[in-house]
């Protein structure tokens, strides 16, 4: 097993993968707004409350 | 969803989250003493964005002293308190320097931040608000093209996602006069470029 003291960051690789994440995020909220407009409110709203409901 | 630029109103049919029932009850026992309008993130969540959020910013004109100690009282009769301080001449002194927050008492999540108008933004947006018709409830929001290029301005992640959710969801019926003035007024056109891929 790599020691601790070891452990290497390649901040370029790490780079990447924000601007990958954030991008694949900024495909969802396209396709989910999307969702939202083409469906009933009762629809997209019950499975908003799941993510909303669940702080409180 | 129908939402008519013209008469600036929204016909929400959504099923109400918990957070929209707090925020309903908030303004409820608001409006009986002054107008008020919602900005930043609550808009798009209550408009279908998919996260959670701690607290709803709200923004009311200037009052006098014995105006807040009305909706100070009126709130506290109905289960909130103020989690600045149990003061109301103290926090009415808050006030003028920065927001107060709101929350049921013994749950400071979800909270209700509670703003003057301080600027000409605020005020555009104060001006300007949607009604929006929710189980039988009325809230009012800042204008979507103000919210689109505010959220643009503050930049993080979280907030080019709630503009991009606004900007698909409305994208039709957006004023894009508007919405472009505003972008180019807070120096963000660069960013609207970017939500609109």
């Amino acid at each position: 097993m790599k020691n601790i003291k070891d452990i290497e960051v390649d901040f370029d690789e790490l780079g990447d993968f924000l601007e990958k994440n954030r991008k694949e995020r900024m495909e969802f909220v396209k396709y989910w707004a999307n969702y939202v407009k083409t469906h009933p409110d009762s629809d997209w709203s019950s499975q908003q409350n799941v993510v909303i409901d669940s702080q409180m | 969803m129908e939402y008519n630029p013209d008469k600036k109103e929204i016909s929400l049919g959504r099923i109400p989250s918990k957070l929209d029932k707090f925020v309903i009850s908030f303004t409820n026992i608001l409006n009986k003493s002054c107008d008020y309008v919602i900005v930043s993130g609550y808009v798009s969540i209550l408009l279908g964005r998919s996260r959670a959020t701690e607290d709803v910013d709200l923004l009311i004109p200037a009052l006098d002293k014995a105006k807040f100690f009305e909706i100070w009282n009126n709130l506290y009769s109905a289960d909130f308190e103020c989690l600045n301080t149990s003061d109301e001449s103290e926090a009415f002194k808050m006030l003028e320097e920065h927001a107060i927050r709101f929350a049921v008492k013994g749950k400071p999540i979800p909270n209700m931040e509670f703003k003057i108008i301080k600027n000409d933004l605020d005020k555009y947006s104060f001006d300007n608000k949607i009604k929006v018709l929710i189980d039988k409830n009325m809230l009012f929001l800042s204008p979507i093209e103000m919210q689109i290029s505010y959220k643009l301005f503050l930049g993080s992640d979280k907030d080019m996602e709630d503009a991009k959710h606004l900007y698909v969801l409305f994208s039709e019926k957006l004023n894009k006069e508007e919405l472009i003035y505003f972008a180019n007024k807070l120096k963000v056109i660069d960013k609207l470029e970017t939500i609109k891929k």
